[in-house]
Protein backbone atom coordinates (compact mmCIF):
# COMPACT_ATOMS: atom_id res chain seq x y z
CA UNK A 1 0.00 0.00 0.00
CA UNK A 2 1.15 3.12 0.84
CA UNK A 3 4.69 4.57 2.46
CA UNK A 4 3.99 7.84 1.78
CA UNK A 5 3.78 8.16 5.56
CA UNK A 6 7.56 7.25 5.89
CA UNK A 7 7.99 9.98 3.06
CA UNK A 8 6.96 12.74 5.19
CA UNK A 9 9.04 14.90 7.16
CA UNK A 10 8.83 17.47 9.68
CA UNK A 11 9.35 20.84 8.09
CA UNK A 12 7.64 19.31 4.63
CA UNK A 13 5.70 22.11 2.81
CA UNK A 14 1.85 21.44 1.33
CA UNK A 15 2.09 22.98 -2.22
CA UNK A 16 0.18 26.33 -1.86
CA UNK A 17 -3.02 27.22 -2.96
CA UNK A 18 -4.89 30.67 -4.62
CA UNK A 19 -8.24 32.00 -4.30
CA UNK A 20 -9.42 34.69 -5.71
CA UNK A 21 -13.52 34.43 -4.44
CA UNK A 22 -15.37 36.26 -6.39
CA UNK A 23 -18.93 37.89 -5.92
CA UNK A 24 -20.55 35.47 -7.89
CA UNK A 25 -18.77 32.63 -5.63
CA UNK A 26 -19.69 33.93 -2.68
CA UNK A 27 -23.08 34.55 -3.82
CA UNK A 28 -23.15 31.04 -4.61
CA UNK A 29 -21.87 29.22 -1.87
CA UNK A 30 -24.48 31.90 0.31
CA UNK A 31 -27.22 29.61 -1.69
CA UNK A 32 -25.73 26.08 -1.65
CA UNK A 33 -25.35 26.76 2.17
CA UNK A 34 -28.82 28.51 2.00
CA UNK A 35 -26.87 31.72 4.28
CA UNK A 36 -29.24 34.55 4.52
CA UNK A 37 -26.49 36.37 6.24
CA UNK A 38 -26.54 39.93 4.53
CA UNK A 39 -22.75 40.45 5.68
CA UNK A 40 -22.24 37.92 2.22
CA UNK A 41 -24.10 39.18 -0.61
CA UNK A 42 -25.33 42.81 0.13
CA UNK A 43 -22.43 45.08 -0.06
CA UNK A 44 -24.77 48.38 1.24
CA UNK A 45 -25.42 46.30 4.59
CA UNK A 46 -21.47 45.04 5.15
CA UNK A 47 -20.54 48.82 4.73
CA UNK A 48 -23.42 49.53 7.56
CA UNK A 49 -21.17 47.15 9.46
CA UNK A 50 -17.74 48.62 8.86
CA UNK A 51 -16.71 46.79 6.21
CA UNK A 52 -15.29 47.69 2.56
CA UNK A 53 -17.44 44.71 0.99
CA UNK A 54 -19.20 41.69 1.24
CA UNK A 55 -17.10 39.50 3.40
CA UNK A 56 -15.95 35.92 2.49
CA UNK A 57 -17.88 33.20 4.71
CA UNK A 58 -16.16 31.59 7.87
CA UNK A 59 -16.78 28.43 6.38
CA UNK A 60 -15.60 29.18 3.28
CA UNK A 61 -12.37 29.83 4.93
CA UNK A 62 -12.49 26.61 5.75
CA UNK A 63 -12.86 24.79 2.82
CA UNK A 64 -9.85 26.39 1.40
CA UNK A 65 -7.93 25.01 3.96
CA UNK A 66 -10.22 21.96 4.14
CA UNK A 67 -8.53 21.86 -0.18
CA UNK A 68 -5.52 21.99 0.73
CA UNK A 69 -5.19 19.37 2.69
CA UNK A 70 -7.37 16.95 1.12
CA UNK A 71 -5.81 17.43 -2.64
CA UNK A 72 -2.15 17.36 -0.66
CA UNK A 73 -3.12 13.95 0.62
CA UNK A 74 -4.67 12.31 -2.04
CA UNK A 75 -6.78 9.04 -2.20
CA UNK A 76 -4.39 7.17 0.38
CA UNK A 77 -5.10 9.95 3.52
CA UNK A 78 -7.78 10.77 5.71
CA UNK A 79 -8.57 13.89 7.19
CA UNK A 80 -8.84 13.53 11.02
CA UNK A 81 -9.28 16.81 11.93
CA UNK A 82 -9.16 20.67 10.86
CA UNK A 83 -9.23 23.74 13.23
CA UNK A 84 -9.07 27.30 11.86
CA UNK A 85 -9.63 30.60 13.67
CA UNK A 86 -10.67 33.47 12.02
CA UNK A 87 -8.72 36.20 12.39
CA UNK A 88 -9.48 39.01 10.13
CA UNK A 89 -11.84 39.47 7.47
CA UNK A 90 -11.40 38.79 3.82
CA UNK A 91 -13.59 40.72 0.70
CA UNK A 92 -13.71 39.09 -3.00
CA UNK A 93 -10.66 42.52 -3.50
CA UNK A 94 -8.47 40.06 -1.87
CA UNK A 95 -6.17 37.34 -3.12
CA UNK A 96 -5.95 34.33 -0.63
CA UNK A 97 -3.22 32.15 -0.23
CA UNK A 98 -3.17 28.76 2.16
CA UNK A 99 -0.10 26.72 2.94
CA UNK A 100 0.71 24.05 5.30
CA UNK A 101 3.98 22.83 7.00
CA UNK A 102 4.63 20.01 8.34
CA UNK A 103 4.85 20.01 12.36
CA UNK A 104 4.50 16.41 13.88
CA UNK A 105 4.67 13.23 13.07
CA UNK A 106 2.93 9.82 15.37
CA UNK A 107 1.15 6.85 15.13
CA UNK A 108 -1.67 6.69 16.67
CA UNK A 109 -4.87 4.12 16.05
CA UNK A 110 -3.05 2.00 13.47
CA UNK A 111 -2.19 4.98 11.30
CA UNK A 112 0.62 7.05 10.52
CA UNK A 113 -0.80 10.79 11.65
CA UNK A 114 0.79 13.91 10.49
CA UNK A 115 0.12 16.96 11.69
CA UNK A 116 -0.14 20.25 9.67
CA UNK A 117 0.30 23.99 10.58
CA UNK A 118 -2.52 25.71 8.22
CA UNK A 119 -2.91 29.18 7.35
CA UNK A 120 -4.67 31.35 4.68
CA UNK A 121 -2.99 34.62 4.25
CA UNK A 122 -4.30 37.73 2.34
CA UNK A 123 -2.64 39.25 -0.66
CA UNK A 124 -1.29 42.07 2.04
CA UNK A 125 0.12 39.66 4.60
CA UNK A 126 -2.34 39.77 6.91
CA UNK A 127 -3.15 35.77 8.24
CA UNK A 128 -7.24 35.78 8.18
CA UNK A 129 -7.52 32.02 9.17
CA UNK A 130 -4.61 30.17 10.99
CA UNK A 131 -5.49 26.60 11.66
CA UNK A 132 -3.89 22.95 12.14
CA UNK A 133 -5.10 19.84 10.92
CA UNK A 134 -4.28 16.32 11.73
CA UNK A 135 -3.82 13.68 8.16
CA UNK A 136 -3.91 10.04 8.51
CA UNK A 137 -2.18 7.55 6.16
CA UNK A 138 -2.29 3.83 6.20
CA UNK A 139 1.53 1.90 7.46
CA UNK A 140 3.68 0.00 6.04
CA UNK A 141 2.35 -3.84 6.54
CA UNK A 142 5.06 -4.94 9.30
CA UNK A 143 5.46 -9.06 10.58
CA UNK B 1 -27.35 47.93 20.99
CA UNK B 2 -24.44 46.39 21.72
CA UNK B 3 -23.87 42.83 23.78
CA UNK B 4 -23.92 43.23 27.50
CA UNK B 5 -24.08 40.98 30.81
CA UNK B 6 -28.02 40.45 30.25
CA UNK B 7 -27.28 38.77 26.90
CA UNK B 8 -25.06 37.04 28.50
CA UNK B 9 -26.80 35.51 31.15
CA UNK B 10 -29.86 34.63 28.55
CA UNK B 11 -27.45 32.89 26.28
CA UNK B 12 -25.61 30.89 29.34
CA UNK B 13 -29.24 30.00 31.02
CA UNK B 14 -29.19 27.79 28.16
CA UNK B 15 -25.39 26.19 28.20
CA UNK B 16 -25.96 22.26 27.94
CA UNK B 17 -28.94 22.29 26.50
CA UNK B 18 -28.60 20.26 23.52
CA UNK B 19 -31.04 20.00 20.66
CA UNK B 20 -31.64 17.11 17.95
CA UNK B 21 -32.35 18.09 13.84
CA UNK B 22 -32.92 15.98 11.14
CA UNK B 23 -31.22 17.11 8.60
CA UNK B 24 -32.58 14.99 6.00
CA UNK B 25 -31.08 13.20 3.35
CA UNK B 26 -27.76 14.61 1.67
CA UNK B 27 -28.24 14.43 -1.82
CA UNK B 28 -26.11 14.03 -4.35
CA UNK B 29 -27.30 17.33 -6.01
CA UNK B 30 -26.59 19.25 -2.75
CA UNK B 31 -22.98 17.57 -2.51
CA UNK B 32 -22.29 18.89 -6.47
CA UNK B 33 -23.72 22.22 -5.46
CA UNK B 34 -21.58 22.74 -3.00
CA UNK B 35 -18.64 21.26 -4.47
CA UNK B 36 -19.15 23.98 -7.45
CA UNK B 37 -19.22 26.67 -5.03
CA UNK B 38 -16.18 26.17 -3.32
CA UNK B 39 -14.00 25.51 -6.26
CA UNK B 40 -13.72 21.92 -5.59
CA UNK B 41 -12.23 20.01 -8.13
CA UNK B 42 -11.54 16.33 -6.45
CA UNK B 43 -13.90 13.94 -8.97
CA UNK B 44 -15.00 11.97 -5.46
CA UNK B 45 -17.21 14.99 -4.84
CA UNK B 46 -18.93 15.38 -8.37
CA UNK B 47 -18.36 11.59 -10.17
CA UNK B 48 -20.01 9.09 -9.01
CA UNK B 49 -17.84 6.56 -11.46
CA UNK B 50 -15.10 7.92 -9.53
CA UNK B 51 -16.45 7.27 -6.25
CA UNK B 52 -17.21 4.03 -7.29
CA UNK B 53 -13.92 3.25 -8.44
CA UNK B 54 -12.74 4.00 -5.07
CA UNK B 55 -14.87 1.95 -2.94
CA UNK B 56 -18.13 4.15 -2.28
CA UNK B 57 -21.76 4.12 -3.43
CA UNK B 58 -22.10 7.40 -4.61
CA UNK B 59 -20.44 10.95 -4.74
CA UNK B 60 -18.80 11.87 -1.11
CA UNK B 61 -19.58 15.55 0.57
CA UNK B 62 -16.28 17.61 0.86
CA UNK B 63 -15.14 17.15 4.83
CA UNK B 64 -16.60 20.12 5.88
CA UNK B 65 -19.86 20.64 3.95
CA UNK B 66 -21.84 19.40 6.89
CA UNK B 67 -21.59 22.15 9.64
CA UNK B 68 -20.88 24.29 6.44
CA UNK B 69 -24.84 24.68 5.92
CA UNK B 70 -26.90 27.23 7.80
CA UNK B 71 -29.75 25.71 6.75
CA UNK B 72 -31.05 22.37 6.11
CA UNK B 73 -34.81 22.70 5.75
CA UNK B 74 -36.92 25.39 4.22
CA UNK B 75 -35.92 28.07 6.26
CA UNK B 76 -38.05 31.50 7.45
CA UNK B 77 -39.77 34.62 5.45
CA UNK B 78 -37.93 37.02 5.07
CA UNK B 79 -40.10 39.07 7.85
CA UNK B 80 -38.59 36.84 10.20
CA UNK B 81 -34.57 37.46 9.69
CA UNK B 82 -33.06 39.45 12.12
CA UNK B 83 -31.83 42.79 10.18
CA UNK B 84 -28.09 41.33 9.61
CA UNK B 85 -30.38 38.62 7.46
CA UNK B 86 -29.90 35.53 10.13
CA UNK B 87 -32.10 33.94 12.10
CA UNK B 88 -30.47 33.87 15.25
CA UNK B 89 -31.94 30.13 15.67
CA UNK B 90 -28.54 28.61 16.90
CA UNK B 91 -28.97 30.39 20.35
CA UNK B 92 -32.32 28.55 21.32
CA UNK B 93 -34.79 31.57 21.18
CA UNK B 94 -32.35 34.07 22.63
CA UNK B 95 -33.28 37.53 20.95
CA UNK B 96 -30.50 38.94 19.14
CA UNK B 97 -31.98 40.89 16.75
CA UNK B 98 -30.27 44.08 17.25
CA UNK B 99 -27.09 42.31 17.21
CA UNK B 100 -24.48 41.38 14.82
CA UNK B 101 -23.52 37.78 14.56
CA UNK B 102 -19.89 36.48 12.37
CA UNK B 103 -18.60 32.94 12.80
CA UNK B 104 -14.68 33.14 14.81
CA UNK B 105 -13.78 29.12 13.61
CA UNK B 106 -14.12 25.95 14.49
CA UNK B 107 -12.85 22.52 15.27
CA UNK B 108 -13.77 20.04 13.06
CA UNK B 109 -13.08 15.89 13.64
CA UNK B 110 -13.88 13.54 11.04
CA UNK B 111 -15.14 10.33 11.46
CA UNK B 112 -16.92 8.70 8.01
CA UNK B 113 -16.91 10.42 5.16
CA UNK B 114 -20.69 11.23 4.06
CA UNK B 115 -22.02 9.49 0.79
CA UNK B 116 -24.80 10.82 -1.12
CA UNK B 117 -28.04 9.30 0.19
CA UNK B 118 -27.39 9.43 3.68
CA UNK B 119 -29.91 10.89 6.46
CA UNK B 120 -28.15 13.20 8.93
CA UNK B 121 -28.87 14.05 12.47
CA UNK B 122 -27.05 16.92 14.01
CA UNK B 123 -27.25 17.30 17.56
CA UNK B 124 -26.11 20.65 18.91
CA UNK B 125 -25.11 22.03 22.44
CA UNK B 126 -24.56 25.23 23.49
CA UNK B 127 -21.10 24.69 25.38
CA UNK B 128 -19.92 28.42 27.18
CA UNK B 129 -20.83 31.65 26.51
CA UNK B 130 -18.49 34.65 27.62
CA UNK B 131 -18.14 38.28 27.09
CA UNK B 132 -15.00 39.75 26.63
CA UNK B 133 -13.45 43.51 25.58
CA UNK B 134 -12.44 43.17 22.03
CA UNK B 135 -10.85 45.91 19.97
CA UNK B 136 -14.51 46.88 18.32
CA UNK B 137 -16.02 47.04 21.86
CA UNK B 138 -17.46 44.27 24.24
CA UNK B 139 -18.23 41.01 22.25
CA UNK B 140 -19.63 37.42 23.81
CA UNK B 141 -17.79 34.24 22.42
CA UNK B 142 -20.57 31.43 21.99
CA UNK B 143 -19.45 27.51 21.89
CA UNK B 144 -20.98 24.89 20.18
CA UNK B 145 -20.97 21.15 19.73
CA UNK B 146 -22.46 19.73 16.51
CA UNK B 147 -22.44 16.21 16.27
CA UNK B 148 -23.31 14.40 13.02
CA UNK B 149 -25.04 10.84 12.44
CA UNK B 150 -25.97 8.98 9.97
CA UNK B 151 -29.30 6.89 10.00
CA UNK B 152 -27.57 3.60 11.17
CA UNK B 153 -26.52 5.58 14.48
CA UNK B 154 -22.52 5.68 13.02
CA UNK B 155 -21.05 9.47 14.22
CA UNK B 156 -19.95 11.34 11.08
CA UNK B 157 -18.34 13.87 12.80
CA UNK B 158 -17.93 16.51 15.54
CA UNK B 159 -17.97 20.24 15.09
CA UNK B 160 -16.93 22.72 18.16
CA UNK B 161 -17.70 26.13 16.62
CA UNK B 162 -17.42 29.72 17.53
CA UNK B 163 -19.76 32.48 17.55
CA UNK B 164 -18.90 36.12 17.46
CA UNK B 165 -21.56 38.42 19.00
CA UNK B 166 -21.40 42.29 18.71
Amino acid sequence: MSDRYAAISVGDELPEQVHRPSHVQLFRYSAATWNSHRIHYDTAYARVEGYPDVLVHSHLHGAFLTRLCTDWMGPTGRLVSLSLQVKRFATPEHTLTCRGRVVGKQIADGEGRITVDIEEVRDDGTVCAPGQAVIGFPLEATA
Amino acid sequence: MSVDERLLADIRANIGVTQRTDLGEITALHIRRYALAVGEENPLHTDAEHARSLGYPDVVAPPNMLPSVIEWGVGHPEAELNTDGTTGEHLYGVDTSSVRTMGGGETMTFHRLVVAGSRVTQTTTLTDATLREARTGPMIIVGYRNQYHDEHGTELMTCDRTMLLR
